[in-house]
Parts: C-alpha cells; sequence; structure tokens
C-alpha cells in the first residue's frame, strides 16, 4: 500500500498543504511547531477518522485538538493505492462524529467507490486506531509490551486464513461479558446477587419455622373451642328442648280438658256412624247413585201415570173392538173425509138451492093474479107518475097561498110573506108520519117507503120555496104580479094535467082514482108490477136448472164412501152420517194412539221397574213394591251416614288439630306430672349458655382468622421455600453456566496462545533482522511470548523492555513495530508514519538508523517526520 | 342407584409452580368449578350419592370463596347425598362454627361408620391415622348380604407399613365382602381386582395440577343393582384441562426449525388440544454446534396451547475427528478443551459449545 498525495484544507494548524508522497522514504523536514505531529495526525485520520470526540481532555479529544482555531469544518483528502487501485478518500470533520462526512473515490475514474467504508482504517489494515498506531504509526514512544488483540489476530492469518481467529476478540469478550453477568465473585453478578437473595430466604423460611408451631397450636385452639361450641349447642338444644317441653307439657294442662272433651266426641261420632252403617246390609251406595236412582223412579212413576192416562175404558175397547172390522183396511183420511164432507155440503147447497128456486103455492096463485094485470105489460112508468103527482101535490098545495099573495099584492102590496115553503114543510112531517104509521101496521115496504120519501121530498122543498119566493122588493114591484099570475096559471094547468094522467093510468090497473089515495095506489102498482117481475124470474130459472142430477151424483159418491166403513147413507141426512164417520175415525184413531201409547209407557215402566230391582238388589235390599220409597230410605239413610261421618272426621280432625298442638304423650305426661321446672329459671339458663356459644363462636371466628392469616403466612413460606428452590436450581445452572463460560474463555485463550506460539518464532525472526539493521548484533537475548510480550534477559532473568534506556526502548520498539508489521503483512506491504523516531537516539544509533531507514525503505513507503536535519 | 366416586380434588391448591398472575387465577377457578360442573352432571344424571374419598381441599385451612362454594353446592343439592371421608389435606375446619351441618353431608371419623343408602346399599368408611392405621383393617366387619362400599384414603400397599400412617393394606381388606373399595390419594385413575367379590379403585384427581398429573382425569360412576347387589363401574373423564409431557427426540436436528418440526409430529400423536398444558422434553443428541433456541421453541407453541414448558434434556456432542486436523483457533480450540483434565464430559461439551457458539458470533446459550 501507498500513499500517492494528500491536500489539507484545515487541520489543526495547517491550512491549504498538498504533498505528493513518492516511493521510498518522503522526509519532512520541518522547525518545530509546524505540525508535523498534526500532519501524520492528520493521514491517520483520513483513514480512522478522530478519535477520542467524547472526551473532556483536548489531549485526548482529536476533534477538539485539531479543529480549526477559526472554527467550522475541517480536513481534507488523501489519495492512495491499495490493491493496484487508487483511491481518494475525503474527510470533512464538524462538531460531532455523526456529522463528519466521508467519501471514498476511485482516484482514476474518480467514480464513488464502495469498497470500502468510513471504517476505512480498520478495514485496510484490518487493525484498530490503536493498533495501528503500534505498528504503522513509528514515533519516539514505545505504546506497549504486549500486543493488542486485532494484533495477534492479525497475526493469526500467519498461520491459517480463516475467520475464527479474527472472532477470538469478540468471542474472548463475549464470554468474559457474559461471565461477568453472572460471576458469583462480583457483587454485580447475578449469581451473587442470587446467592444474596438465596441466603435472605434461607434466613426468612428458617423464621418461617415459627407458623407451622404457632398453626398447629391456634389449630388445637380452635379445636377445643370447636368442642367446647359443640357442647354449648348441645347444651341450649337441651335446653331448648326442655322449654319447648314445659312450654307443651303447660299448654297440655290447660288442654286436657278439651282434649278428653274431643275425645269422647270422636268416640260418640263413631258409634253413631257405626249404627248408621248397619242400616246398609251391603257396600254404601253413593248418595249421586240413590239419587240417579230416585230419579229413574220418577221416571218409572210418570210412566206408569202415563201409562194411566193412556188406558182405555171397557166402552173404548168395545168402541175399538167394534170398529176394528170397520177399519181394517185401514182409515179414511182426513182430507178424504173433509173432501166428502164438502161434497155433503154441497148436495145440500144444492138442494137448498133446489129448495129456493121452487115455487110456493102462494106464490104461484098469486103470479096467476098479477099475470091477469101484469102480463104482456111492459114497464108502467108508475115511478114517473108518482114524481109527477108529488110536484102536483106540491103545486096544488100552494095554490091558494099563492092566489091569496097575488090578491094580496094587487091590493096593497103588503110585505110578501111566503109561508108556502113551512107549508110544505109542514104537510111533508104529515106525510112522513103517515109513512110510519104505515110502516107500523106491517104495510108493505115499498108502500111506506113510498110515503116516507113523499114526505121527506115535502119536508125538503118547503125551505126551497119559501128562498124561491123571497125576491127583492124592486123585482116583485115590478113585475111581481105578472110573474106571480103566471105562474099561478101554469100550475094550475099541470095540476089538471097531471090529475087526467093519473086517472087514466090507475084506470088501466083497475083503481079508482082519489085524490088522496092516489100516492098509496101509485106506490102499489109500482110494488106488483115488481111482484111480478120476481115471479116470473123464478118461474122460467126453476125451468132452466139441472141441480137434481148433481145431487144424485154427489149422494151416490157419499152413499159408497160411507159404505166402505161401514156406514149407510141414506141420501138425505148424509153429511150428518159422514161427520159420525169423522168422529169415529178420529175417535177410532185417537184410542188406537191411547192404546199403543199405554203400552209402550207400561213397557218403560217395567223396564225401570226391573232395573231398580236389580240395583237395590245388588245392594242387598229385597226390593218392595213402593221402590221410591225403598229408594228415597236409602238416601235419607246415606245423608244419616254422610252426616255422622262428617261429624265424626270433623271430631277426629278436631281432636288432631287439637294433638298437633299437644303431643299426646305430653298430655299423657302432663296428666301424671307433678311440678314443673320454672319457665323463667330455663329462659335464663338459655340466655347464659347462648352467650357462652356466641363468645365461643367469636373465639372460633377469631381463631379462623388467625388460622387464615397463619395459612397466608404459611403459603408465603411455602412460595419462599419454593422461590428458594427455584433460584438454588437456577443458581446451580447459573454457576454451572458461568464456570462453563470460564471454561470456554480460557481455554479459548489457551488455543489463542497455543496458536500465536506458532507465529512468536517467525516475529522474533523479524525482530532480530531489524535489531542487527540497527545495533549490528543479534537479538537472541529477546524473547516473545505468546501474547508478544518481549522480554530480555538481563542478570539471569527475563525483564521487561520498560526498564532499559529511552534510546535502546526506542529502538527496540522500531524493530518489534516493524517485526510486526513484517509478520501482519505478509503480501502487500502498508507505509510507514515515522513521527521522528530516533530522537533519543546517539549519533551512533542515528547513523545505524539511517542506514535502517534505506534498507527499509525499498519494502515500505516511509513518511518519515523530522524537526532535525541531522535526523532528516 | 347411581353414585359418583371421587376424590382429591385438591381445592385451593396453589398451582403456582407453573402458572402466575391471571392464568393462575384462572385455573384456581376452575379447578373449583370442575366440581361445580361434577354436582351438576350429577343432578342432571340423577346420581343419588357423590362419594369422596379424600382430599377434597388442598390444606388445613382453606380461602372462604372455597368453603362457602362447597357448602353452597351442598346445601342447593340437597337430593344429593355426599359422603365426605377426609384425607390427608384436608381437616374439617370448613364445619367449624356452622349452626347445622347439611343434612345431606355424611362425614366419617377415625373410627368404622356405615351409612345404609337404598334398599341394600351400605357406605362404609374410616378416617386413617395414625392411630387407628393398623387396627383399622381388623376392625372392619360389614354385612355379607348388603352391596358393601368401603371408602378410604391412602396409598395402596399389600401390608402394613410402620412409616406411613396412609397406607391400605389390600391383603387386609381381601374376603371382607367389599362390593366396591373407593379409595383416594393416587392422583391417576387406578381399578384393580381386590379379590373375588370386589374392585378397588382410584378415580384420580378431578384435573390435572401438574405435570406430575398427566392424561385423563375424572371421576367413576358406579351404577348399582340393589337387587343383584352388582356394581358396574365407568371412569368418566371430567377435567377441563390435560396436562401431557411431550418428549421430542432431536438427536441429529441441526436446528431449532427441525425440532419445532419434530415437535409438531410429537403433539399431533400425543393428541393435544389448545385448552391443555403441554410440556415439552427435548431429548436425545445434538451436535456442539446444533443452532438451538429453547425460548424460541417454546415461543413458537405458546399460541398454540394454554400453558408450555420446555425442558432442555439433550446431551451435546462433539465429534474430536471433526475438528483432529483442524487448524483453525477452532479446531485448536476443541482439541484444548478435550484434553482438559479439570472438567467432565458433560462440562466440556457446554464449554466447546460456548466457546464455539462465541467465536461464531451467536447467543451463547
Amino acid at each position: 500500500m501507498k500513499l500517492l498525495s494528500c491536500h489539507i484544507e484545515n487541520f489543526g494548524r495547517i491550512h491549504d498543504y498538498t504533498m505528493d508522497f513518492s516511493r521510498g522514504t518522503n522526509i519532512i523536514c520541518e522547525n518545530n511547531g509546524w505540525g508535523k505531529s498534526t500532519f501524520a495526525a492528520f493521514i491517520r485520520a483520513m483513514f480512522y477518522g478522530l478519535e477520542g470526540s467524547k472526551k473532556q481532555k483536548i489531549e485526548d479529544n482529536e476533534r477538539k485538538r485539531y479543529a480549526p482555531w477559526q472554527g467550522g469544518a475541517f480536513g481534507g483528502w488523501l489519495t492512495f493505492e491499495t490493491g493496484g487501485k487508487k483511491y481518494r478518500v475525503t474527510r470533512i470533520f464538524h462538531d460531532k462524529d455523526a456529522n463528519d462526512e466521508f467519501e471514498l473515490r476511485d482516484a482514476e475514474t474518480n467514480m464513488e467507490s464502495r469498497d470500502y467504508s468510513c471504517r476505512l482504517g480498520e478495514e485496510l489494515f484490518q487493525l484498530g486506531h490503536d493498533s495501528f498506531m503500534r505498528t504503522v504509526f513509528i514515533d519516539q514512544t514505545y505504546r506497549g509490551a504486549e500486543t493488542a488483540d486485532d494484533i495477534n489476530a492479525k497475526l493469526g492469518n500467519l498461520v491459517e486464513d480463516s475467520n475464527d481467529i479474527n472472532n477470538f476478540v469478540s468471542a474472548g469478550e463475549t464470554l468474559k461479558k457474559l461471565a461477568a453477568e453472572i460471576t458469583p465473585n462480583r457483587a454485580t453478578g447475578t449469581a451473587s446477587k442470587r446467592k444474596e437473595q438465596i441466603a435472605q430466604l434461607q434466613r426468612e423460611i428458617k423464621d418461617g419455622a415459627s407458623i407451622e408451631k404457632s398453626l398447629t397450636e391456634v389449630t388445637g385452639l380452635l379445636a377445643k373451642e370447636s368442642e367446647q361450641y359443640e357442647q354449648f349447642k348441645e347444651q341450649l338444644k337441651n335446653i331448648q328442648e326442655e322449654q319447648l317441653r314445659v312450654s307443651k307439657l303447660q299448654e297440655a294442662f290447660a288442654k286436657k280438658g278439651e282434649w278428653t272433651r274431643l275425645n269422647e266426641n270422636l268416640q260418640t261420632a263413631e258409634r253413631e256412624l257405626q249404627e248408621a252403617r248397619q242400616s246398609f246390609p251391603g257396600d254404601i251406595p253413593s248418595l249421586e247413585e240413590v239419587i240417579e236412582k230416585l230419579d229413574r223412579c220418577d221416571v218409572f212413576e210418570a210412566a206408569l201415570d202415563r201409562a194411566g192416562e193412556h188406558r182405555l175404558s171397557a166402552e173404548e175397547e168395545s168402541f175399538v173392538s167394534s170398529h176394528a172390522a170397520n177399519f181394517e183396511n185401514g182409515m179414511a183420511s182426513e182430507e178424504e173425509m173433509e173432501r166428502f164432507i164438502e161434497m155433503a155440503g154441497d148436495i145440500s147447497g144444492l138442494k137448498q138451492k133446489l129448495a129456493t128456486m121452487a115455487m110456493t103455492e102462494d106464490e104461484k096463485q098469486r103470479l096467476e093474479s098479477l099475470k091477469k094485470v101484469y102480463a104482456g105489460q111492459e114497464s108502467s112508468g108508475v115511478g114517473i107518475l108518482s114524481a109527477k103527482w108529488s110536484e102536483r101535490s106540491a103545486k096544488k098545495t100552494a095554490l091558494p097561498t099563492q092566489k091569496a099573495a097575488l090578491s094580496t099584492l094587487q091590493a096593497v102590496r103588503p110585505e110578501e110573506k111566503n109561508n108556502k115553503g113551512y107549508v110544505l114543510c109542514l104537510v111533508g112531517a104529515a106525510v112522513v108520519a103517515l109513512g110510519i104509521l104505515l110502516s107500523v101496521f106491517h104495510q108493505p115496504v115499498y108502500l111506506w117507503g113510498s110515503v116516507v120519501a113523499v114526505g121527506a121530498v115535502l119536508i125538503l122543498s118547503g125551505p126551497v120555496m119559501a128562498k124561491k119566493n123571497r125576491k127583492p122588493r124592486e123585482v116583485r114591484e115590478s113585475q111581481e104580479v105578472t110573474d106571480m099570475r103566471r105562474a099561478l096559471d101554469e100550475d094550475e094547468r099541470f095540476i089538471a094535467e097531471v090529475d087526467g094522467e093519473v086517472k087514466d093510468f090507475l084506470e088501466r090497473y083497475g083503481k079508482v082514482f082519489e085524490e088522496y089515495m092516489v100516492p098509496s095506489l101509485l106506490a102499489e102498482i109500482a110494488s106488483e108490477e115488481r111482484e111480478y117481475a120476481g115471479l116470473m124470474e123464478k118461474e122460467q130459472r126453476l125451468q132452466k136448472d139441472s141441480c137434481k142430477d148433481k145431487i144424485r151424483e154427489l149422494s151416490n159418491q157419499t152413499e159408497a164412501f160411507l159404505k166402505q166403513y161401514g156406514f149407510v147413507g141414506t141420501g138425505k141426512d148424509d153429511i150428518s152420517t159422514l161427520y159420525l164417520l169423522k168422529d169415529t175415525t178420529k175417535r177410532y184413531a185417537r184410542l188406537l194412539t191411547e192404546r199403543d201409547t199405554y203400552t209402550r209407557e207400561m213397557a218403560t215402566a217395567d223396564s225401570v221397574r226391573r232395573e231398580l230391582e236389580e240395583y237395590l238388589v245388588h245392594l242387598g235390599y229385597r226390593p218392595t213394591e213402593k221402590l221410591k220409597v225403598q229408594l228415597s230410605q236409602i238416601r235419607e239413610d246415606i245423608s244419616e251416614y254422610s252426616v255422622k261421618k262428617t261429624s265424626m272426621e270433623k271430631a277426629k280432625r278436631e281432636l288432631e288439630t287439637f294433638e298437633e298442638g299437644c303431643d299426646d304423650k305430653l298430655l299423657q305426661q302432663a296428666a301424671e306430672s307433678g311440678e314443673l321446672p320454672s319457665p323463667d329459671a330455663l329462659a335464663e339458663e338459655n340466655n347464659r349458655i347462648t352467650e357462652e356459644r356466641d363468645q365461643s363462636k367469636k373465639a372460633i371466628d377469631n381463631y379462623n382468622m388467625r388460622l387464615e392469616l397463619l395459612q397466608q403466612d404459611l403459603d408465603e413460606l411455602e412460595d419462599k421455600k419454593r422461590d428458594l428452590e427455584l433460584l438454588q436450581e437456577t443458581q446451580e445452572e447459573e454457576i454451572k453456566r458461568y464456570h462453563c463460560l470460564v471454561f470456554a474463555k480460557k481455554y479459548l485463550e489457551k488455543a489463542k496462545e497455543s496458536m500465536t506460539a506458532k507465529y512468536t518464532a517467525p516475529l522474533l525472526n523479524a525482530f532480530d533482522k531489524y535489531y542487527k539493521m540497527l545495533t549490528a548484533s543479534p537479538a537472541e537475548h529477546f524473547h516473545l511470548d505468546a501474547n508478544t510480550k518481549l522480554t530480555m534477559d538481563e542478570l539471569g532473568k527475563q525483564r521487561e523492555v520498560n526498564t532499559l534506556s529511552l534510546g535502546y526502548r526506542d529502538l527496540v520498539g522500531i524493530c518489534m513495530r516493524l517485526a510486526l508489521v513484517e509478520a501482519m503483512y505478509t503480501e502487500e506491504k502498508p507505509f510507514l508514519l515515522m513521527d521522528d523516531p530516533f530522537s533519543n537516539f546517539d549519533d551512533e544509533k542515528l547513523e545505524a538508523a539511517r542506514r535502517f531507514i534505506g534498507e527499509i525503505a525499498g519494502e515500505y513507503q516511509i513518511i518519515y517526520l523530522t524537526c532535525s536535519k541531522a535526523r532528516g | 342407584m347411581k353414585l359418583i366416586h371421587c376424590a382429591d380434588l385438591h381445592l385451593d391448591s396453589k398451582m403456582n409452580t407453573n402458572l402466575e398472575g391471571l392464568q393462575l387465577k384462572e385455573r384456581k377457578g376452575e379447578l373449583l368449578n370442575s366440581f361445580v360442573r361434577m354436582v351438576d352432571y350429577a343432578d342432571k344424571n340423577r346420581v343419588s350419592a357423590i362419594l369422596i374419598a379424600g382430599d377434597l381441599f388442598d390444606k388445613k385451612n382453606i380461602s372462604a370463596t372455597v368453603r362457602n362454594t362447597v357448602m353452597s353446592e351442598i346445601i342447593h343439592h340437597n337430593r344429593i347425598r355426599f359422603f365426605y371421608l377426609k384425607g390427608n389435606h384436608d381437616s374439617d375446619n370448613f364445619l367449624t362454627g356452622m349452626e347445622e351441618i347439611p343434612e345431606n353431608l355424611y362425614m366419617f371419623t377415625d373410627s368404622w361408620r356405615s351409612y345404609e343408602i337404598g334398599s341394600n346399599i351400605a357406605i362404609s368408611g374410616i378416617e386413617l391415622g395414625e392411630e387407628n392405621a393398623s387396627s383399622a383393617f381388623l376392625s372392619l366387619v360389614l354385612n355379607e348380604k348388603k352391596c358393601n362400599i368401603v371408602m378410604l384414603h391412602g396409598q395402596e400397599a399389600v401390608s402394613d407399613s410402620k412409616d406411613k400412617a396412609e397406607i391400605i393394606n389390600l391383603k387386609a381388606l381381601r374376603n371382607k365382602g367389599i362390593d366396591y373399595l373407593a379409595l383416594g390419594h393416587v392422583h391417576a385413575y387406578k381399578k384393580e381386582v381386590l379379590d373375588s367379590r370386589g374392585v378397588y379403585c382410584y378415580p384420580g384427581c378431578l384435573e390435572g395440577r401438574g405435570f406430575d398429573e398427566c392424561g385423563e382425569h375424572g371421576f367413576v360412576v358406579l351404577e348399582i343393582d340393589e337387587e343383584q347387589g352388582t356394581v358396574e363401574h365407568t371412569f368418566v373423564p371430567f377435567a377441563k384441562r390435560k396436562l401431557f409431557t411431550v418428549e421430542v427426540d432431536v438427536t441429529g436436528c441441526p436446528g431449532t426449525a427441525e425440532m419445532i418440526v419434530r415437535a409438531e409430529e410429537e403433539v399431533k400423536a400425543a393428541g393435544c388440544s389448545g385448552e391443555d398444558f403441554v410440556k415439552f422434553v427435548l431429548l436425545g443428541s445434538i451436535d456442539v454446534e446444533c443452532e438451538k433456541d429453547v425460548e424460541y421453541f417454546r415461543q413458537s407453541f405458546t399460541h398454540r396451547f394454554y400453558y408450555v414448558k420446555v425442558y432442555d434434556r439433550t446431551e451435546l456432542s462433539v465429534d474430536e475427528k471433526e475438528f483432529l486436523l483442524d487448524e483453525s483457533l477452532k479446531g485448536e480450540f476443541v482439541r484444548t478443551v478435550m484434553a482438559a483434565t479439570d472438567m467432565d464430559e458433560e462440562l466440556k461439551n457446554i464449554v466447546i459449545r460456548y466457546g464455539l457458539q462465541a467465536l461464531a458470533g451467536e447467543e451463547v446459550q
């Protein structure tokens, strides 16, 4: 490995300094204060960074030591060649390690290189900073007698190119650290701490031995107290039982009379019940059953009653027997008989009609008589004539009055007084009275009717007339006389005409005209005319009618019908016969029904009776005729028995209830016992024992609580014992582990020593070579142990080189370092950084040193720093 | 008639050997709950009586929770008769101070006591102690016509022992007319013939508490034909969790991963479930340079089981020939240790392992 160039931007007192390095020796000879050591530190810092950043002292803290006085970043770059490649490393240092900048580039391509990290020194030289200082960096101080572990590791590579030796250091540290964590020999070791814990637990366990004793004692006390408690409980129980007994005895005393009475009641009730029981020859039937049978008795009796009601009398039996033959083929139906009765009615109607239509002798004579007058006459017009006559009569009646009025009017023209109306009314009333009189004398109705009608007309005409004649005075005065005269004339003419007409009419019918008889004659003619018409019509109708044939046909049918049932139709009063048949049929049918009902009811009665008799026999009774009476008696017996039983049960219950409240033995005792203990004394005793029991209970609770606490302590003690066991187990394992770790470290070191022993000879040879170069004498009195510790024989004993003079010690140190470098770097030799190493040499040695430098410069690149030209 | 025979419930057991914190609390609760579950089982299956053949509790003084729970179960299941014979761990402290002992709780004393249940069953028992140990078995007289169930708590033996009071002399109990000898003390189920008439049986504990109580745990259900006087018995596995000790031979394994693979196979073969406690015991011989991380091994199973513990019982083996010509520091170290005279072989192997691990920059374990 070779350094090619460097540039210091800022580093300590060196500022903007560039230097190119050549092969062989590069001497920098400057005065004191130039910064040679700073330069050497710069080169070292380029490989390892700054050391001691956390150190307080400035001489130990390179960051503080080499920071520019003006402050800010500092650093520079260094170009070097190794493994055939050229690199440029740049480091800029800041206030702390984390902020430092590192850059590695390929010096030929200027490309950033990742061949090495910021741990460039360690990776290049396989040495830590200290080891670098002990080997490659050679100043005037010999830094230690022994090689560092990494030097040894590096030396190990001589023997075997494997990594295990490289891990020796960390392995040793790991084992040491693990052993230190456990070590029982220091207070910080877990085994030591655990030892303390074990001792503590052992003490506590020893102290806890009394817990079990206490536990046993308290358990004993508890058992004793429990026994006492049980005794109290027993005593209390006895006292309470005694209290109860006394109380019951006292009660029993009070109740003894009642008990006796109840007992007697029960005995009486039992006896009565027994007596009641004897009424039953067999099992006691249930009341419901007997009531049901009594209901059946009612059914039986009702059936008998109904049978009696429907039983036929001898006459009825005879009737049925006598008609049985007639109705052998069945009875006529109701409808049929109704039809024939209706038919008989028709016959009767026809006969009646026939009888109505037939003319009596009187009628025949009358008809003959009337025929003589009215035969061949059409309507006489007697009605019209009667009306005319009435009008003529009225006018004639009014005529004198009118005449008188006319005369008066003509004479004095007095106030006309019209009395015609009133006269008419009076006449009419008289006619009506006449009509009534005729009716009283049983005159024909048309006669007295006509009279009454005429009378009524007259009565009604009166007011009309009166009104008619009540004309205004002025009219009457002008025309009154004329009109009255004309009217009077007309009336007289009308009267005459009607009189003639009536006279002719009456003569035609053989009547003699009499003015006062005219109305009655006219009425008689009208009546006869109607009678004639009626008789004529009857005669004609009789001649046309066919009723007789119909009557004959129907009578024949009726007779045949009656005959079918043993009845004979007479043709005269068949309807009665039919009604008789109907009645007979109806009765016959009813009697048959009655007889059937009787038979059925009798069958029912027999059936029920048999049932009841069987029931009675089943119950052990002999049935009597009077079943109902017998069953009623049984029912009464049951009721009686039930009452007795209830009484007995009640008496028993009362006794039992009573006895529940008082022991029967106690009752006996009460009868027998003398004086009882005092309840107050018993209560006092009870209270005393209760109190003692409660106290005992409290004591038990306390003991239990103590036991619980002791148990907790015991549990804790058990836990401690278990913990102790576990701790001891762990301790044993850890001690074993500790020993194994110690052994492992020990034997690893032994192995390493054994390994390093293999390269002490080459190292000593190299030392001898360099020693000869400087002193021209062999280094045979020097020895090297497995840890590259150098000693020398002096006065028959190996002594450390530290005892040598300063110059000689530097000489030995330089030889040893070069020997180490030679042994460590078998392939690519590193540069050597020499910071005025020969300052303590005398002139003779200095000359030898110059030769020495010259000789090794062929093999190593040397950066030689000195302040003396004599040494440069 | 159905009966349950159980024993060695060890309620209120500390169980802090393996567990701690919430897990310990939970497991203690499970132990008590198993008793409750067993009583519920009895109730649902119309069991007439529960025979507790000792060690219902783990210690003389028990916690209030356990005392109250046990009492509550007995009182609230008054249809079931509890025959409780105290064992060497029990005391009757849990009854002390009670106003009334439940009517359905039947106790035994240091002299023979017999209870008759059903039409033809006699349940007899005696609590063994130093004073009655030798005379107990001689004084037992049973009615031959009854179906005789005898309860005892102690270690079975074929003869008396002067050292231990709780020895059950099976020889002395033969031909006494016992139909079923209901024992307690041994924590694993065991049933054997007593004589031509009867059998003796340990139901084992109800729940395993430590790895010395691996396997199935539960109780025995007896079905008694009162007319015939015959007893049928069936073991009912009932434990909430099982404990397994799984031995894993890791001989030849180059590293932890291969050991885990072998352990997986063993776990599968053993039938461990997620609710269980599993203790792995690593056995066999492994090379000193074998990579073995016991903690990693344990962690790889912790999520699979309720509790995992690993015991490393492996032996280290060193192939001396391998290092004979090894010129490296490693070879030199092995040769140096093997030649050492201040260590035994086991220690040498460990030392070599440590040294090699340290040299390899690995964790030293």
